[in-house]
């Protein structure tokens, strides 16, 4: 299993403007993470990921 | 002996942020109680830690495999209780001290649960709905009795939701015989409320952490009318939370979301503000009624409460010094670092711990469970009604335990926690 401590930042769609937090390796849960499964389309991915690099 | 010493788990003393305060607010009430040592050792370690990896076949027809995990820490109260997350990467010290957390909150909370946390290694926005469905499926059957109703209780987390809670229980109830199937519907909870969910799920956590400001007000001799508050966080718990603080005749001053901050001492209207970020994106930046303000500014704003309800070490040795507001309430999890609170509790700022202000959401949990346990259907307003009693057991346990000790609110809710799991085990003893 992986062990690279994570944060869920690189997996939300405002990591690259969330003015919450600089510590983005760091964040466990977030009230604003976007959560995007709630989407109906059932033949395509959900959302397109944002490569960013951690912090 | 502080846990982070324990020789048996090294790699705890790795862990970060949040991780590490919740291992240092276990060893301060750990020490404060002189916790009876085995039980010491029992608690810092975790029951139970399975790995599992399951094939699923892909929409064009590839079979990927999936590694899956379940950490079960303290089943002594109950059956082990705590969410799911889908995510790329996993730490497993950190879901050790998540799933420890979970046990602190459901003993406090005064419910028959332990603490648990799983997931699965997995980035969901790289699949689509029908593959995420065959994955959940697959990952609850390769689980198989290592959760179940009475036993280990999943709830939605990072990446999770209702629909991801749905697909479990209807694989969990599959693999039972007919007459079976339907007495073990409460596998998980945070289903949808057309499937066993609980109506006022929602509103839960938000309620909860509402309803413990307005009893830390009361135990005050205050009322919530015309008191000023500042929020961080807009989603969830923080709407929630401002919607019936609002409807109690206190005003909401200011606002930080994750994409910027607003400020009014006039007020700002809750459900105005919520319709206008439902229309903008979900971000509340250009509110008409109210002034834009730089992100270092929100937490020195003039208040008399703030809720954090985003996320965790927002309030540090950096800003505790510029908190304005009288009583900090812990929307979300573990806001304020160990230093930032020492600051506080010398300036004489309450705190309502994180393990008190936001358990609503796991007090909802539970009467999902007892509500499908039973083969009832509750009402949103009998829900509000057993949370509010509920919460202010757990509030005024709290407050007691505090005043008789002297000591602060989150120390007392830790003690409080703990003491209920060593009761336990004292009268139980130790098989064999």
């Amino acid at each position: 299993m992986d062990k690279k401590t994570f944060s869920i930042c690189p997996s939300c769609i405002h990591v690259n403007t969330c003015i919450l937090t600089e510590a983005k390796d760091k964040v466990w849960s977030c009230s604003e993470y976007d959560d995007l499964l709630h989407e109906e389309n059932t033949s395509k991915p959900l959302v397109q990921i944002h490569e960013v690099e951690l912090i | 002996m502080t846990l982070l010493k324990e020789p048996k788990s090294p790699k705890i003393q790795n862990a970060k942020g949040m991780v590490e305060n919740v291992l240092e607010q276990f060893n301060n009430a750990a020490d404060y109680i002189d916790l009876h040592p085995s039980i010491r050792k029992i608690l810092s370690i975790t029951n139970n830690e399975i790995i599992v990896n399951f094939p699923v076949k892909m929409d064009n027809g590839d079979v990927e495999i999936f590694q899956g995990y379940r950490v079960q820490h303290n089943n002594a109260l109950g059956p082990y209780k705590g969410g799911l997350r889908y995510h790329p990467t996993v730490d497993i010290d950190a879901a050790r001290a998540l799933a420890m957390w979970m046990t602190w909150k459901t003993s406090l909370a005064g419910l028959p649960y332990g603490g648990g946390k799983g997931g699965i290694q997995i980035d969901p926005s790289k699949y689509s709905k029908s593959e995420l469905e065959r994955i959940t499926r697959r990952f609850t059957f390769a689980l198989g009795d290592n959760i179940g109703p009475e036993h280990d209780i999943p709830a939605p987390d990072v990446n999770t939701n209702d629909q991801t809670m749905a697909w479990m229980a209807d694989t969990y109830m599959s693999t039972k015989a007919p007459a079976e199937r339907s007495k073990n519907q409460h596998v998980v909870t945070g289903k949808p409320t057309g499937s066993g969910g609980l109506e006022g799920r929602d509103r839960a956590t938000g309620y909860g952490v509402f309803l413990t400001i307005k009893f830390w007000a009361q135990q005050h001799k205050e009322t919530l009318k015309n008191k000023t508050f500042i929020v961080q966080g807009f989603g969830n718990v923080g709407y929630w939370a401002a919607h019936f603080l609002e409807q109690e005749g206190a005003k909401m001053v200011g606002v930080q979301d994750a994409f910027g901050s607003i400020n009014n001492p006039k007020g700002i209207n809750v459900e105005q503000l919520f319709q206008y970020t439902k229309n903008n994106n979900g971000s509340l930046v250009g509110y008409p009624d109210a002034l834009e303000i730089d992100k270092d500014e929100f937490f020195a704003l003039p208040c008399d409460i703030c809720i954090p309800a985003a996320l965790g070490n927002q309030i540090t040795e950096g800003n505790a010094h510029l908190i304005k507001a009288k009583l900090i309430a812990e929307g979300a999890n573990g806001p304020t670092n160990v230093e930032g609170e020492k600051i506080l509790l010398e300036r004489g700022i309450a705190i309502i711990p994180d393990i008190l202000c936001n358990s609503g959401g796991v007090i909802a949990s539970y009467f999902e469970w007892l509500q499908n346990r039973n083969g009832e259907l509750w009402q949103m307003d009998e829900v509000l009604v057993k949370l509010e009693k509920k919460i202010k057991n757990s509030f005024d346990r709290v407050v007691n335990y505090a005043t008789t000790e002297g000591i602060d609110l989150r120390k007392a809710a830790y003690c409080i926690a703990i003491e209920r799991i060593e009761k336990a085990y004292i009268q139980r003893g130790i098989f064999p």
